[in-house]
């Protein structure tokens, strides 16, 4: 009789233990990566500068139009890596880093002296560096919804990189990340993609248009690792 | 009613220095170009004491000093002014005096105004620069002008322009009004050969093809690495065009500058521009005498349509765009 209690109490006492681990291990599974790499594949859409005209003076000082040009940039195609640190469950720190390539273009109309119409272009290379910060909400064990904001430093290059100018950057969105492998454990517990959308602004930089700021919307989506 | 600016230039060449942007003043030792310029600053000048209709000595010193200002204001550029008093000196005397002043001249009955110089033939420096107003027109210092006079200050502009050192620039519209005869439809350059007709004021004011032309001639080397340069070609049927008139428009800033090109194979070079993106667009100079801009016996092709770059050009700060090649056919 002695005997079988003593094995119902190590039983028992094993199941309890079974149980505490598992609720670790869900503890474990819901709880963000402490560290995400990613590296995603960008796109926007096609950015305006407005309308220009090349101006000369007449008598009374009103202008006369030479010729005119309608000025935009893009769409832009390039590449974009993120390390992100979670600093709460809800709250990661990221510094992204990126390149994008797009066309300049200006299309000259109206030409005084009947010059043809023509759409002109030149290349564009940005590299960029942002910080910014996530907010997850929604979240699940398999991805969270999160908003996302930050700004950052850009360089864009064009003519061959004979022209490069400065610029700043500032991108407000919204996306999702699903890890379709996510395990407790140390080392490389989740793999997933995320797909984003933002508006990103930008000031100074290459410009075709007087104005100071312009805003483009973005799309990226990739590949994320956490651990 | 066309009105002729022209520069008189007894020794002097109205053509580049190398392949300088806009087209500068310079004087041709040998097989060189020597780029015309003011060396020791302050420029030291007198007025003529000579009042024309509605215009006294004072106030025409107040117009001078105004235009000269203008062009102080340049950015980064080393000009400097001192005013010497008034004198009965004639402009055009070589008295090694520069002297602005009236001056009957009824023979010129299209030039406003003149500007003559004294210069070191083997520097370029400038000894001396007269300015002269005819008398054979009305002329007006009001604030707004006057209808029927010719506004003091807006010629005083140009002619100051020559006694810097610029050429004059080609950007304007003009449609004959009679043989021989040109009326101007607008311009964007003070140093433009035909002025505006009386009455206006518009040209009191620089613009950035008149700053850039200043800035290719003072400014140093430190001060222009913030601007750069564009260069290329001008092709007609695989073959240079001399003579043809390029502009550089910036989209960003609303700038047009403009140059020529100066040489057989059709090359030209436009400095002292903003880092940017550009258009550019290549005419036929046929908005004003081609003997407005370069000698008389040179042989300029203005048969041929304008057309643009077929590329955006970027133009770098401290340095020069790659080579553009502008494409035209013939007319």
């Amino acid at each position: 009789m002695v005997p079988c209690r003593l094995a119902m109490v190590a039983l028992l006492a094993l199941a309890a233990a079974d149980s505490s681990r598992a609720d670790a291990q869900v503890r474990r599974l819901e709880a963000p990566p402490v560290v995400e790499l990613g590296v995603s594949g960008v796109t926007s859409g096609p950015m305006s500068f407005g309308n220009a005209s090349a101006d000369l003076t007449k008598a009374d000082g009103s202008p006369f139009t030479l010729f005119k040009t309608a000025n935009s940039v893009g769409p832009e195609r390039g590449v974009a890596a993120h390390v992100a640190v979670a600093l709460t469950r809800r709250l990661s720190a990221e510094v992204l880093g990126g390149w994008t390539r797009a066309n300049l273009r200006s299309r000259i109309s109206d030409d005084f002296e009947g010059a043809a119409p023509l759409t002109i272009v030149q290349p564009l290379s940005r590299i960029s560096v942002e910080a910014a910060g996530l907010w997850a909400f929604h979240r699940r064990p398999a991805g969270s919804l999160f908003i996302r904001g930050g700004g950052g430093w850009i360089r864009e290059l064009a003519g061959a990189s004979v022209l490069a100018q400065n610029g700043t950057v500032a991108n407000l969105g919204a996306g999702v990340k699903y890890w379709w492998r996510h395990r407790a454990g140390g080392g490389l517990s989740h793999i997933g993609f995320r797909l984003e959308g933002h508006a990103s602004m930008h000031w100074k930089g290459v410009s075709l248009g007087s104005d100071t700021v312009h805003v483009a919307p973005v799309i990226s989506g990739g590949l994320i690792l956490g651990s | 009613m066309r009105r002729v600016v022209p520069l008189l230039a007894c020794l002097i060449l109205a053509v580049s220095a190398g392949l300088g942007a806009y087209l500068e003043l310079g004087s041709q030792v040998g097989s060189q170009i020597v780029a015309l310029q003011w060396k020791r600053f302050p420029i030291r000048y007198f007025v003529g004491n000579r009042d024309s209709s509605g215009v006294t000595s004072p106030a025409l010193q107040q117009a001078v000093d105004r235009a000269f200002a203008t062009w102080k204001a340049v950015p980064g550029t080393p000009i400097t002014t001192e005013f010497g008093g008034f004198t009965s000196n004639q402009p055009f005397a070589a008295d090694n005096v520069s002297v602005i002043g009236f001056r009957s001249r009824p023979d010129l009955d299209r030039t406003l105004g003149a500007t003559t110089f004294n210069l070191d033939l083997i520097t370029g420096e400038v000894l001396e620069a007269d300015i002269f107003l005819n008398t054979a027109f009305n002329w007006s210092v009001e604030a707004s002008g006057e209808a029927d006079r010719f506004d003091v200050e807006s010629i005083l502009l140009h002619e100051i322009g020559h006694v810097l050192g610029l050429g004059h620039s080609a950007l304007g519209e003009t449609e004959l009004t009679a043989p021989g005869r040109r009326r101007v439809i607008a311009k964007g350059a003070v140093m433009f050969p035909i002025a505006f007709g009386s009455g206006s004021v518009t040209d009191r004011h620089l613009q950035p093809d008149d700053q850039a032309g200043l800035v290719s001639i003072y400014t140093a080397p430190s001060g222009q690495r913030a601007l750069g340069s564009v260069s290329g070609r001008v092709i007609l049927n695989g073959t240079g065009v001399f003579g043809a008139h390029v502009t550089a428009f910036n989209p960003s800033t609303g700038a047009v500058v403009g140059t020529f090109t100066l040489n057989q194979q059709g090359e030209f070079v436009t400095q002292g521009l903003t880092p940017g993106m550009y258009v550019l667009r290549a005419e036929p100079l046929d908005d004003a005498d081609v003997e407005s801009f370069f000698g008389a016996e040179v042989v300029v092709n203005i048969n041929f349509k304008p057309a643009f770059a077929a590329t955006l050009v970027a133009v770098p700060a401290g340095g020069t765009s790659d080579s553009v090649s502008i494409t035209v056919t013939a007319k």
